[in-house]
C-alpha cells in the first residue's frame, strides 16, 4: 500500500505543477490524471469514472490570475488514488467509490487556500530577487526554479497527507456501514454526474443557440438508441 | 536586415515560456516568469554583463497576460530589444510601454479562446465519448485541446518576434470574435451530447441492468435528473458549489431510499 500512496504522491506532484505553473498541457485534468492513477494501481475503471465526475464538476473553475480557485485537479487525483485503495482494502466499490470522491471534494477546497500560501511565497522570493544589488541570469533562473520545485512539493505533500489521512479514516468507518447501505450510497456518482452536465450546460447554453444544444442531444439519442454495448469504463 | 537572434534561441525561449506561469507572484504576476524566458535573447543580444542586468531588471517588473499568449509579447520584446540595440535608441521606454499595453488584450483573447471556449469543449467531447466509447477519449481530449494551444504557443513567438510593434494590429478582441462563436457553438453542440451520453451511461447502470420499470432501475436516471435540474437552479442564484454537491447527494440518498421502500 505505501508503494502505491508514494507512486500517487509524486504523479500529484506533477499534477499541481500542469495545473498553472508548468506547461498546462491539461494532463492534469480529472479526465486524464485519474485515469494514469488507475492505470498506476492497475485499477483503470474507477479512476476514470472519478475522472468523469470531476471534470464536469470542476469544468468551470478558471485558474486566471490572482483567482481563488478549487484544486479540483488534485482532488481528484486523490480521489481516484483513495477510492482504488479503498476498494481493494475494504471489498465494497460501490462504498468506496462515492466516500472517495467526498475526500476529493473536500481536499480540493483546502488545496484552494495552499495555492495562495504558495504564491505569497513566490512574492517573498521575487521581493528578494529584485532588492539585491546584484542579478544575474543564473539568480533569475534559481529564482524561477525555486518557485516550481515549491509547488510541486506542495503538490507531492497534499495528496500524500489526504491519501493517507482518508485511508485510515474511511477504512475504520466502512465497517460501521451496514453492507445494505452500499447501493444508496452509489447514487452519488450519479448525483455528481447531474451537476458536472449542469455545469458544463450553464456554460454553454444560450436562448438563441438552443437549437445547436437539440442537435447534440438529438444526436446523442440516436447513438443511445443505436448502441447496445454498455458504457466504456463502467464500475 | 540580418537577424541576430538563431533559431535556437527562440527554441530556448519557447521551452521555458511553458514554464513562464511558475512563479505567479501578487507583486510582478509573471514578470519573474517573463526575465526567466526572456534570459536565451538576453544573453545573444548583449555582450557585457551591466547591459544584461541593465534589460533583465527591466523584464522582470510587472507583466501579466494568459500564459500561451505570454509567446506573442516575448517574441515582440526579443525583436524590439535587437532594433532598438542595433538602432541605438536613447530610451527603452517605448519597449516597456509596449509590454504594457499587451496586457489587456492577451489576458482578454486567451482568456476567452482557451478557458472559456476550447477546454470546456474540448472536455464536453471527452466526456461524451469517455461514458459511450471508453479511454480513447483521452488522447482525443489531449489532441482536441493541445494542437491549438501548441499551435498558439509557437505561431505566436515567431510571429512575435517577426512584426515587433505591428503584432498589436492582430490582437484585438474584435478580430478573434469570430472564433469566439464558433466555440460557444460547438460547445452548445457538445453539451447536447453530453448530456445524453450522461443519461445514457445513468439508464445502463439501472434499468439497462434489470427490469425497464423497476423502481430501482429507474433510480440512477432520477438522481441524474435531480441533480442536474438542482444545479442549474443553484448555479441560477449563485449558490456556492460544495453545498449545491451535498444538496445533489442528500437527493440522491433520499430517491434511493424511496425507492427501496417501494
Amino acid at each position: 500500500m505505501w508503494q502505491d500512496v508514494v507512486v500517487v504522491s509524486l504523479w500529484g506532484g506533477f499534477v499541481a505543477l500542469d495545473t498553472t505553473a508548468a506547461m498546462q498541457i491539461l494532463i492534469s485534468r480529472p479526465l486524464v490524471s485519474c485515469s494514469v492513477v488507475g492505470l498506476l494501481l492497475g485499477s483503470f475503471a474507477p479512476g476514470f469514472i472519478i475522472g468523469l465526475m470531476f471534470e464536469l464538476i470542476y469544468l468551470d473553475e478558471l485558474p486566471v490570475g490572482g483567482a481563488l480557485f478549487n484544486e479540483g485537479n488534485l482532488g481528484a487525483t486523490i480521489a481516484a488514488g483513495l477510492a482504488i485503495l479503498l476498494s481493494r482494502e475494504s471489498g465494497r466499490p460501490d462504498l468506496a467509490v462515492p466516500l472517495a470522491a467526498l475526500a476529493g471534494l473536500l481536499t480540493s477546497k483546502a488545496g484552494a487556500h495552499i495555492v495562495v500560501a504558495l504564491r505569497t511565497r513566490n512574492t517573498e522570493i521575487y521581493t528578494r530577487l529584485i532588492e539585491r544589488p546584484r542579478i544575474t541570469s543564473g539568480a533569475v533562473t534559481r529564482a524561477h526554479l525555486h518557485c516550481l520545485l515549491l509547488m510541486f512539493a506542495a503538490g507531492v505533500v497534499l495528496t500524500f497527507t489526504a491519501l493517507v489521512l482518508f485511508f485510515f479514516i474511511f477504512r475504520s468507518l466502512i465497517p460501521l456501514i451496514p453492507a445494505g447501505w452500499d447501493a444508496h450510497l452509489r447514487t452519488l456518482i450519479y448525483a455528481f454526474l447531474g451537476v458536472g452536465c449542469a455545469v458544463l450546460l450553464y456554460i454553454f447554453y444560450e436562448r438563441k443557440r438552443w437549437w445547436l444544444f437539440a442537435a447534440g442531444l438529438g444526436l446523442g439519442l440516436l447513438v443511445w438508441l443505436f448502441t447496445a454495448a454498455g458504457a466504456g469504463g463502467g464500475l | 536586415m540580418k537577424s541576430r537572434l538563431r533559431s535556437w534561441d527562440l527554441w530556448n525561449m519557447f521551452w521555458r515560456c511553458l514554464l513562464v506561469q511558475g512563479s505567479w507572484n501578487h507583486k510582478s504576476m509573471l514578470g519573474l516568469g517573463f526575465g526567466f524566458t526572456a534570459i536565451p535573447f538576453i544573453r545573444r543580444l548583449f555582450k557585457s554583463e551591466k547591459q544584461r542586468e541593465e534589460c533583465l531588471r527591466r523584464h522582470l517588473d510587472f507583466f501579466n497576460s494568459h500564459p500561451y499568449y505570454a509567446s506573442w509579447c516575448l517574441g515582440a520584446v526579443a525583436k524590439l530589444e535587437e532594433e532598438a540595440k542595433r538602432k541605438k535608441w536613447d530610451d527603452s521606454r517605448p519597449i516597456d510601454i509596449f509590454k504594457e499595453r499587451l496586457v489587456g488584450p492577451l489576458g482578454a483573447i486567451g482568456d476567452r479562446l482557451f478557458w472559456n471556449g476550447i477546454k470546456p469543449a474540448a472536455a464536453g467531447v471527452g466526456i461524451a465519448l469517455g461514458l459511450t466509447a471508453g479511454w480513447i477519449a483521452i488522447p482525443l481530449f489531449l489532441l482536441i485541446y493541445n494542437i491549438p494551444h501548441l499551435t498558439v504557443r509557437i505561431f505566436g513567438l515567431r510571429e512575435g518576434y517577426r512584426k515587433g510593434f505591428d503584432i498589436v494590429s492582430g490582437l484585438s478582441v474584435r478580430r478573434y470574435q469570430g472564433w469566439f462563436d464558433a466555440l460557444t457553438m460547438a460547445g452548445a453542440f457538445t453539451g447536447g451530447l453530453c448530456l445524453a451520453a450522461a443519461a445514457r451511461w445513468c439508464w445502463l447502470q439501472g434499468a439497462g441492468r434489470m427490469a425497464p420499470l423497476h423502481p430501482d432501475g429507474l433510480v440512477p436516471l432520477a438522481v441524474f435528473v435531480a441533480a442536474l435540474l438542482l444545479t442549474w437552479a443553484a448555479l441560477h442564484f449563485r449558490i456556492p458549489r460544495h453545498r449545491t454537491i451535498l444538496g445533489a447527494a442528500l437527493i440522491g440518498i433520499i430517491i434511493s431510499l424511496a425507492a427501496a421502500a417501494l
